[in-house]
């Protein structure tokens, strides 16, 4: 059986989610992959999507939610609902926040989307800290990539997930209070930015980063 | 001033749009998203890295964006499509970001993005339902303009529900 995958980045090609999508699939013989982004190939995505019984969406958390082009995805999917019903999915959402709290409305809309759409669905999985493991090197992202190849695994299979894996992966819904003291005294260090500052220097931007140019509108 | 934003994809609730459209509402900045362009946010972090606070789209969206930190009120109308607001809506909400800053603090307990402005206007969403909108659509959307509240750090009024078929003068007036 083959898999649907609709990565829903905003970026694309050259997004976090395609290496997430690169952990998950290991067990997959084939696999085809529509690009959301895309906006103005849905309809015929719809089409594509007629031929597959598994599908699987990967995207980043964008102000609470699911980035705008894959809502709109959605509300073309409603539109074709025959199309999709009884149809397994999974969804996967990331960001870039270390909390699993800011994706739980999203994880919580996601369920009641696939029961609009009469769909199986799967699970929904969060993973947090995604920022920059574009530009990670595979050893500081290696439990990550496992713990997702594994549920990839469970998913070709047929398998129901183990609830474990997910709580796992998800980690904690917010940080300990101790946890939380830390953090606030790294960012007194400015040990915290230091991944926005790298690149705000290399674009001679780091003087200008406080810039509020519609203060005065 | 209060920023109305209608997130109304198409002709489907023309009245509730003419009424609304007709209303004299003072102190008031009033876009309608369709007829406008604007694009999707393309995560580019332009916004956050290279050029601070400015979005490397040009185009209709800059109009509204200039508004938002001397915004007092920010009135979301979206309707319910698929059990959530429209994807006009959510890509507005999406091409906020230069509105904060991609350092993170800890605040009520949490990690979130430091503010680039001093204050945002405060939120109030009418949400015009469908046949199938259910409580828990609504609790489930109230709750994700809570975090987006909670995000920039202001209030959310509150949510507004116009069911189907039903009334809706009042809430005009009260807007």
């Amino acid at each position: 059986m083959s898999l649907l995958i609709f990565n829903g980045s905003p970026r694309g090609e050259n997004s976090n989610s395609n290496i997430i999508i690169s952990w998950f699939i290991e067990e997959f013989e084939s696999t085809t992959t529509a690009y959301l982004k895309k906006v103005k190939q849905h309809e015929s995505m719809i089409e594509e999507a007629k031929s597959f019984d598994q599908l699987l969406f990967v995207f980043p958390l964008y102000v609470d939610g699911m980035p705008a082009q894959v809502k709109h995805f959605f509300e073309r999917m409603s539109q074709h609902k025959e199309v999709f019903k009884d149809k397994e999915v999974l969804f996967i959402i990331h960001s870039g926040f270390s909390e699993a709290i800011h994706s739980k409305n999203l994880e919580k809309y996601l369920t009641r989307f696939a029961d609009i759409m009469e769909m199986k669905m799967y699970g929904v999985f969060i993973i947090p800290g995604s920022e920059g493991f574009r530009m990670m090197p595979p050893r500081m992202t290696a439990k990550k990539a496992k713990q997702v190849a594994a549920i990839g695994r469970d998913y070709q299979r047929n398998i129901p997930f183990q609830k474990e894996a997910k709580v796992a992966l998800e980690g904690p819904l917010v940080h300990s209070k101790a946890k939380a003291a830390y953090f606030k005294i790294l960012q007194k260090l400015g040990l915290t930015n230091l991944y926005w500052d790298r690149q705000l220097k290399k674009n001679n931007a780091f003087d200008k980063r406080f810039d509020a140019p519609y203060s005065k509108m | 001033m209060n920023l109305i934003i209608n997130g109304i994809t198409n002709s489907s609730f023309s009245e509730f749009e003419t009424q609304l459209e007709q209303m004299d509402h003072k102190d008031s900045v009033y876009f309608k998203l369709r007829d406008l362009q604007i694009n999707y946010c393309q995560g580019c972090w332009d916004c956050w890295v290279k050029t601070p606070g400015i979005c490397a789209i040009k185009d209709d969206y800059e109009q509204i964006l200039s508004r938002i930190p001397s915004a007092d009120q920010l009135t979301i109308i979206t309707p319910i499509l698929a059990g959530y607001e429209s994807s006009l809506i959510k890509k507005f909400k999406d091409r906020l970001i230069p509105m904060i800053h991609p350092y993170i603090e800890i605040y009520k307990g949490e990690q979130h993005h430091r503010q680039r402005y001093g204050k945002t206007p405060d939120i109030k969403v009418i949400v015009l339902e469908d046949e199938d909108t259910t409580d828990e659509d609504i609790a489930t959307l109230t709750e994700l303009y809570k975090r987006t509240s909670l995000n920039l750090r202001n209030e959310l009024i509150e949510v507004v529900r116009v069911k189907k078929g039903a009334e809706f003068e009042h809430v005009l007036t009260d807007i």
